[in-house]
């Protein structure tokens, strides 16, 4: 079953590749070695709603352990796991 | 049809507090005989009291709600002198409820510039009766349902005419749970989307009809600002009483209670079909040891839903506790009266902020009300008013049960 955390939930990530994906990331205390960057995308919308402005910048990554999950990064909440593919 | 329909609002709470000054500010609740709340006063209802709930309910939500008895005898008795100035008019008068009823002005009125100067004077008459407590609020359209919502939308001491050109206009925002349709009903209008008297105008009368019955033609009629019931002065016909024999002597009054509710279906049918309802009866049980107990019931609201009955009948006969064994059991004394929104006070949806109008008959809020007391804010309704946003929190979001209602 696919998670989802529709906040997203923080992650630790300390290294980014050239194109700004993280390399690896820290969640549930344990380390995630990004293998594979499978797709990014970029939004930026909502800058007429009460709610706020939405940017962000969104990767689906495969790790090395075979987690198949969706990261973004938030300039005032940085990085966060928003999807765990099953 | 010319109809003035004169409302007091919080009839009983207004009569209490005329008479105790400690109660003429703060909450007030207003006890029936069986225990429930007959009448909650507006600052009661702010606090989320309703009629009907029971004193640990009321207390719940409203802590500092003072409670007192109400005294049928001297309700009566102002309710007497009430009618008693609307019958000083010489015309048609038919009470509703407690502090409520309409004038058919047809006699003496020709249009609004007639009506105006004699509404004038009487609420000015009521007021001299009653005292400045019980100050009326005045509706007048040329049907009853319409000058009922007029006299709703306006704060005692006020009044509003509905002139025939706007009655849409007037009618099409208000709430649909303003019709006197059952809460079944009103609730699966709700779902269905129609929130407003407008909405429920547009329908088409063959659909309305096939799930709503006659009632529902009815009350699209009502909706559309044409109302054909008119002004019925004096008591109402008591219909037959309805008995029912029990093949074998019962311990359980539940078992009479069906039987009796079987019987009693068709006239409530029938009531059904007028958006009417019965507003009390006297029950009489037929005891295996000869003896032929009593209880008279009276209901805050008509009801012409067999459900509804059942557990007002229920938690009436659950109280009484007759001793023994039933052999049957007796409906006399039908008082019928035409259903009227909960507490005449509604709630509108959109932004209007008319007191009268804020709160309102809410389908199903009671039950959300008992699961809430019950188990707090566990229940969720999920809605997703954008679900194709790129962002997953902003396509849904799911609110606790009381705030999506």
């Amino acid at each position: 079953m696919t998670h989802a955390w529709p906040d997203g939930l923080p992650i630790q990530v300390e290294t980014l590749d050239e194109q700004g994906a993280p390399r690896a990331f820290g969640w549930r205390g344990r380390n995630w070695t990004v293998e594979r960057v499978v797709q990014r995308w970029m939004i930026d919308t909502d800058w007429w709603s009460e709610r706020g402005r939405l940017r962000r910048f969104y990767v689906a990554v495969i790790t090395r352990e075979g987690l198949l999950c969706a990261l973004f990064h938030d300039p005032e909440g940085g990085w966060r796991i928003t999807r765990v593919y099953d | 049809m010319s109809v003035l329909h004169c409302n007091i609002p919080d009839f009983v709470s207004g009569l209490l507090r005329r008479g105790d000054d400690a109660l003429r500010e703060g909450a007030l609740g207003v006890l029936a005989a069986d225990g429930t709340l007959w009448e909650a006063s507006a600052e009661a209802r702010a606090c989320g009291v309703l009629a009907g709930m029971t004193t640990r309910q009321a207390r719940m939500r409203c802590p500092d709600l003072r409670l007192r008895e109400i005294d049928p005898a001297r309700v009566a008795a102002e309710q007497a002198a009430f009618a008693g100035v609307l019958a000083q008019t010489g015309l048609d008068v038919e009470m509703l409820v407690e502090g409520a009823g309409f004038v058919d002005l047809s006699p003496v009125t020709r249009g609004i510039e007639d009506v105006r100067p004699l509404c004038a004077d009487l609420g000015r008459a009521v007021r001299a009766e009653l005292g400045e407590a019980l100050q009326p609020a005045l509706g007048w359209d040329s049907g009853k349902f319409t000058a009922q919502a007029a006299a709703l939308s306006v704060s005692p001491g006020h009044m509003r005419l509905v002139p025939a050109v706007e009655e849409a206009r007037f009618l099409g925002p208000l709430p649909a749970s303003l019709l006197p349709l059952p809460p079944l009903a009103l609730m699966q209008l709700r779902w269905l989307g129609i929130r407003t008297l407008g909405d429920f105008a547009r329908l088409p009368v063959a659909a309305t009809l096939q799930r709503f019955g006659p009632a529902g033609k009815l009350a699209l009629e009502l909706a559309r600002g044409h109302d054909p019931r008119p002004v019925r002065p004096g008591p109402r016909a008591v219909p037959e009483p309805v008995e029912v024999e029990l093949d074998a002597p019962t311990e359980q009054p539940g078992l009479a209670l069906e039987a009796l509710l079987r019987a009693l279906a068709p006239l409530l049918a029938e009531l059904e079909a007028r958006l009417e309802g019965v507003r009390g009866l006297r029950l009489e049980g037929r005891m295996l040891e000869g003896t032929r107990p009593q209880l008279s019931c009276t209901f805050v609201t008509p009801l012409s839903d067999a459900g509804a009955l059942r557990e007002a009948l229920s938690a009436a006969l659950a109280g009484a506790a007759w001793p023994g064994a039933l052999l049957g059991l007796r409906a006399s004394a039908l008082q019928i009266g035409e259903r009227y929104p909960v507490q005449l006070s509604l709630l509108m949806d959109g932004a209007d902020s008319r007191p009268a109008l804020r709160e309102a008959v809410r389908p199903g809020e009671a039950l959300v009300r008992r699961l809430l007391g019950r188990h707090g804010a566990i229940f969720y309704a999920a809605e997703l008013p954008d679900p194709t946003h790129p962002a997953l929190e902003r396509r849904g979001a799911l609110r606790t049960l009381a705030e999506a209602r």
